[in-house]
């Protein structure tokens, strides 16, 4: 619907002031009207409607957020999402399972491949098909990086929302860097593609292990910058705890995953739980709060972005030299030697681009720990190259339901850190 | 009846069924290459070999009958591996031609290879060079490297066609498909080679890098070239029509058709008249003007409703769908009551051959005269118009095969009001120019010689303005005060079914892919 | 790898499952769309279920290849149990009502929203069952297979905004 236009003031007739509205800023429906009000009556107060969005400065994302507001309190909030569908599951049903990952890469844009490999992961599944050790480790380093950029994102625009413009250029900056090694592996920054159904596109570049020290040390001491800046700064824990609270049950009841859930003190995460690619071999931390404020919310972002570059350290300590695809030609496009020279390699690389991978008929859910939580991917195949259903489980999704009562009867300036701390990315909420 | 099991699957068949026919009957799928159902058993590529109990050796499927008690394996390890090693040996020598080769896309051997096999080359050699792109006849070019050798081409010239043109030549890894020295391949079903060739070796002369076939989209209809009405493929590509393909039919072609047919969709691509067109006799002498249907209808009907009916000749084609022969029918019987009819069409002495084609080259004759035998009219033939005593005259179509004297006749007549679709004789007489659509822009029916009703499908959109001659002759009708109303070819037909005895019991929607016999054996 | 809830369902509800499969590690229970609530209210109270976690709900449009034409499928997670389901209903084109589980778990509002939106599936007791994803003078349901891939959707008329502001 439209927006509403604000209510006009009320003028002040020939013959006086008109009666009076009895105020209704009221937090619950039983408390009594503050005794100054009531005695003075000095506020004509009418509820206000205020459109947020969904083209605002403040919040990431395009979204509406229609408030209804008694003053500054928020009686109620009406969120809307949709701006940014681009019917990416529509698309999906003409496209074959390869040609998804492009549109894969942008859902969750600030983490791509934390997507490309979601949606692989899923299409294997469904295949029944395994991939090599190293494919495994790659896979998980780069999940891992794109993990660490969304948080970063988020760490960093919450900051920019409350007045801290220096830790958000410091949170860039970090996020520049890592996303530099991205480009030099992947070819870009954002839509990377790098993932394929049974493999990856190509294989680590030769001088990637010391280019990730490299930026793992500017992003640390990015970070650590970031954290003596915000973690105890009286004006971002004033403005950032006991703000957003949400609870352990009623997150679960939301669909809650991810840094939100966890942060209500909820010990889940896809990577524990249901270990996929290599994670059971790794060693790591899974921080959890206990309040579901924003304060937490912060916390743990920061600190899985340290528990990721563990994880990476990990995975290239135990990787071996070894292929990146599975060598079914079935699932995966022959060498380009073998393509160019040989008829065989260009009868499979024919199929394989003109039809497809073939996934069996059948139905997977496939999900993985994404930035946000849990990322899932449910197809339905036909037994043919093309998917006959997609739908991708967004984490924010089930999140921004959660909004509403996160902040109904608080101020309106603490709907600014707890938007940015939930860190609602539109390509992924709205496909 | 022998019992047999096919991958632990019981089936009874006839007795001398073979292996392949009982799969089928299962709905099992076994690879082949030169087996084809229209033609004789070579069992020369061994793609079908399956495991049985009664053989040490893998047997091959399309020629071995089935015993009762039989035990076959399709999916067993060993012939996983014979399947394997069948493509391997059959790509040996096969040219990375795929990028320009037309078959891609419908390639039996991509197809197999890309199922069954899937492994990489182990040759380390040159491969052996055959004739490339070498012209065999009129519509058919072979690509000698690409050969399988299994003489489907070879069997079916032989077989189908009567003409022995095609032949294997030299032995091993140089045989060759060949025409005899001097010779060509151009008897006239050679284009049937092309399609039931499983790979690109033989391929059409007329279709060659025209469009890949993954572009086409496809329409069943029927070819209205003769009055055999062979039931084909259209396909089509942007709203173009690219090919015809001969679709099965066991009561009316088999697996064929005739290359007259087959190239015959390329006489109808240009020099179309898609807009109604009204001669005015204006004080500055004759001219034409392109107008909107309804005026030129408004001219027509000013025309046929001026003079009594006796006064109108009507010409009708064999061409006319049977639900636009119902509605002509309607029009002739009601407002045009007394009117003159004459009948066209094309010649019906062509060639005629006892393979499939007709003499008769008009698609409906029979579904006209079952149409109108209630009506009691026939028609004289067009070659003896005669313009006396006729102030108006109606042409459905403008295929008509006639003389310079029938011309000449026409053009006597002061109000010719021509329902046609391409620039012509017709459309220069025409005062009155209604744009017809092609038999392959309209829904309809067409009646082979044999009295076989087959639908045909719109593959074409046709333009805004071209309508069917059903529709003109309803539109007419409605103006000159006859009660017609039909929304689509559907209704018209339903109608039929209940006014047109020999179309009685005959359902619209039933007529898909198995056609329908009219109950013409009682007319 | 969750045949324990399978087999609880079909011992509680032995005529509300109509079929179960299992592929690929994931188990799957249709019901019987009457019976829905009352199934996923066992599945959420009883302690050996506990899904107390609505994963997602979406719709799936099986034009062509299966009747009924629609699916709404149902996904659940126990954080406690650890373990995962599947739960499908069947919904005819000519009967689009699901009764809503929003009284089972909060989470499914903007889902089943969105089944709404893409498939025009109407989730009985909903309390607001609006658009969400499309603007709301969208006509038709994008994702059912009839709507065309590029399909164009009529202009909207600019809005007017008030001249005056008293």
């Amino acid at each position: 619907m439209g927006g509403h236009a604000p209510a006009p003031a009320s003028k002040a007739g020939p013959s006086g002031p008109p009666p009076l509205a009895k105020s209704t800023r009221l937090m619950r429906a039983d408390a009594e009207p503050l005794k100054h009000e009531a005695e003075h009556n000095i506020f004509h107060s009418e509820l206000m409607t205020v459109a947020m969005g969904p083209s605002h400065p403040a919040t990431h994302g395009t979204m509406q957020m229609m408030l209804t507001l008694d003053g500054e309190t928020i009686v109620d909030v009406d969120v809307k999402i949709g701006y940014l569908h681009r019917g990416f599951e529509k698309m999906s049903e003409v496209a074959t399972y390869n040609q998804v990952i492009p549109y894969a890469d942008r859902l969750n844009y600030v983490s791509p491949l934390c997507n490309n490999v979601g949606w692989v992961l899923a299409v294997e599944k469904a295949l029944g098909l395994d991939v090599p050790d190293r494919c495994k480790y790659i896979r998980m380093i780069v999940c891992e990086m794109s993990r660490i950029t969304d948080h970063l994102t988020a760490i960093g625009a919450g900051a920019l929302e409350l007045g801290g413009f220096t830790p958000f250029l410091y949170a860039i900056q970090g996020r520049e860097a890592l996303w530099d090694v991205v480009e030099e592996l992947t070819g870009a920054r954002m839509t990377t593609s790098y993932t394929r159904v049974g493999g990856l596109r190509h294989d680590l570049y030769a001088d990637f292990e010391k280019r990730y020290r490299e930026t793992r040390a500017e992003v640390e001491k990015l970070l650590r910058d970031c954290d003596k800046l915000l973690t105890k700064n009286r004006i971002f824990v004033d403005r950032m705890a006991n703000v957003g609270v949400i609870g352990a049950e009623d997150a679960i009841d939301f669909g809650f995953t991810g840094p939100c859930l966890r942060s209500t003190g909820v010990d889940y995460d896809v990577r524990v739980a249901a270990p996929y690619l290599h994670y059971s071999r790794v060693q790591f931390d899974v921080p959890v709060g206990h309040k579901g404020d924003n304060y937490d919310r912060y916390l743990c972002r920061m600190e899985e972005i340290h528990q990721s570059f563990k994880i990476i350290d990990q995975c290239l300590a135990q990787m071996e030299p070894g292929p990146i695809n599975s060598p079914d030609w079935n699932v995966v496009l022959p060498p380009k030697e073998q393509v160019y020279n040989t008829i065989e390699g260009m009868i499979a690389h024919f199929k394989l681009i003109m039809e497809g991978v073939k996934v069996p008929a059948g139905e997977v859910y496939g999900y993985t720990e994404a930035g946000n939580g849990e990322l899932g991917f449910y197809i339905v195949s036909d037994g043919s190259g093309r998917p006959w259903r997609v739908k991708c489980r967004p984490p924010c999704f089930a999140i921004m339901q959660g909004l509403k009562p996160m902040i109904v009867g608080s101020s309106m300036a603490d709907i600014i850190p707890t938007f940015d701390t939930i860190n609602m990315i539109g390509g992924e909420i709205d496909r | 009846m022998p019992t047999l099991k096919i991958d632990g699957r019981e089936v009874t068949v006839d007795n001398g069924r073979t292996i392949l026919q009982a799969a089928e009957a299962l709905g099992i799928e076994v690879p082949t290459f030169c087996y084809h159902p229209g033609l004789s058993i070579a069992a020369n590529c061994r793609m079908c070999l399956v495991d049985t109990n009664k053989s040490p050796k893998p047997v091959p499927a399309c020629h071995a009958q089935v015993m009762d008690g039989m035990e076959v394996h399709t999916q067993s390890e060993r012939i996983k591996r014979t399947r394997s090693a069948v493509l391997e040996f059959i790509l040996l020598n096969h040219p990375v031609d795929c990028p320009i080769c037309d078959q891609a896309g419908e390639c039996v051997l991509q197809d197999h290879y890309f199922k069954y096999s899937a492994q990489p080359s182990r040759l380390f050699h040159r491969k052996q060079h055959k004739s490339k792109a070498k012209v065999l006849g009129p519509d058919v070019i072979l690509d000698a490297e690409r050969c399988i050798l299994c003489t489907r081409c070879v069997r079916f010239c032989d077989e189908v066609a009567k003409q022995s043109q095609l032949d294997v030549v030299n032995r091993g890894e140089h045989s060759e498909i060949t025409t005899f020295p001097g010779m060509q391949l151009d008897n006239p079903y050679a284009g049937n080679t092309v399609d039931i060739c499983p790979v690109g070796a033989l391929t059409s002369l007329h279709f060659r890098f025209k469009t890949r076939v993954w572009f086409l989209q496809t329409e069943k209809s029927v070819c209205p070239e003769c009055a055999r009405g062979c039931t084909i493929r259209i396909d089509t590509f942007e709203n173009t029509v690219r090919r015809y393909k001969p679709h099965h039919n066991a009561k009316v072609n088999g697996y064929w058709m005739c290359d007259e047919g087959r190239v015959s969709f390329q006489d109808y691509l240009e020099g179309r008249m898609e807009g109604p067109t009204v001669l005015d006799f204006g004080p500055n002498g004759t001219r034409r003007f392109a107008t909107a249907t309804q005026r030129a209808l408004d001219e027509a009907t000013r025309a046929l409703a001026a003079s009594d009916a006796k006064r109108v000749a009507v010409v009708v084609t064999p061409w006319l769908t049977n639900e636009d022969a119902y509605v002509v029918g309607e029009l002739l019987k009601g407002p045009l009551a007394g009117a003159k009819v004459y009948r066209g069409g094309r010649t019906t002495s062509g060639t005629q051959d006892d393979i499939l084609r007709r003499a008769d080259k008009n698609p409906n004759a029979k579904g006209l005269d079952a149409v109108w035998s209630r009506l009691g009219l026939t028609g004289a033939p067009l070659a003896a118009f005669s313009a006396v005593n006729t102030d108006t005259v109606l042409i459905f179509g403008d295929n008509h095969m006639v003389g310079n004297e029938t011309l000449v006749e026409l053009e006597k007549v002061p109000n010719r009001i021509v329902i046609g679709a391409f620039k012509n004789a017709f459309w220069d007489m025409a005062t009155v120019f209604l744009p017809a659509r092609l038999h392959w822009e309209k829904d309809g029916t067409f009646t082979n010689f044999e009295g076989v009703v087959q639908r045909l499908r719109r593959a074409v959109k046709p333009a805004p303005t071209a309508k069917s001659d059903g529709w003109y002759a309803m539109k007419l009708g409605q103006a000159l005060g006859a009660r017609l109303d039909f929304a689509t070819p559907r209704d018209i037909f339903v109608a039929m079914t209940s006014g047109v005895s020999a179309f009685a019991g005959i359902e619209y929607d039933a007529l898909g892919d198995a056609s329908h016999t009219t109950l013409m054996g009682a007319a | 790898m969750s045949q324990s809830v399978v087999d609880a369902i079909q011992a509680r509800f032995p005529d509300a499952v109509v079929s179960t499969h299992a592929w690929r590690g994931d188990d799957t229970v249709v019901v019987k769309k009457a019976q829905l609530v009352e199934v996923c209210r066992f599945l959420k109270d009883d302690p050996a279920m506990d899904f107390k976690m609505p994963v997602d709900v979406c719709g799936v449009d099986y034009l062509g290849f299966k009747e009924p034409r629609f699916e709404v499928v149902y996904h659940l997670y126990s954080l406690t149990q650890k373990h995962r389901i599947r739960l499908k209903v069947e919904v005819p084109e000519s009967d689009l009502h699901v009764p809503t589980v929003i009284g089972v778990w909060r989470g499914v509002d903007w889902f089943e929203r969105e089944a709404w939106d893409m498939y025009g599936i109407i989730f009985d007791g909903h309390p607001k069952l609006e658009r969400i994803l499309l603007y709301p003078e969208f006509v038709g349901h994008p994702l059912r297979k009839d709507y065309p891939q590029r399909g164009y959707q009529p202009l909207m008329p600019m809005p007017t905004l008030p001249t005056e502001v008293s």
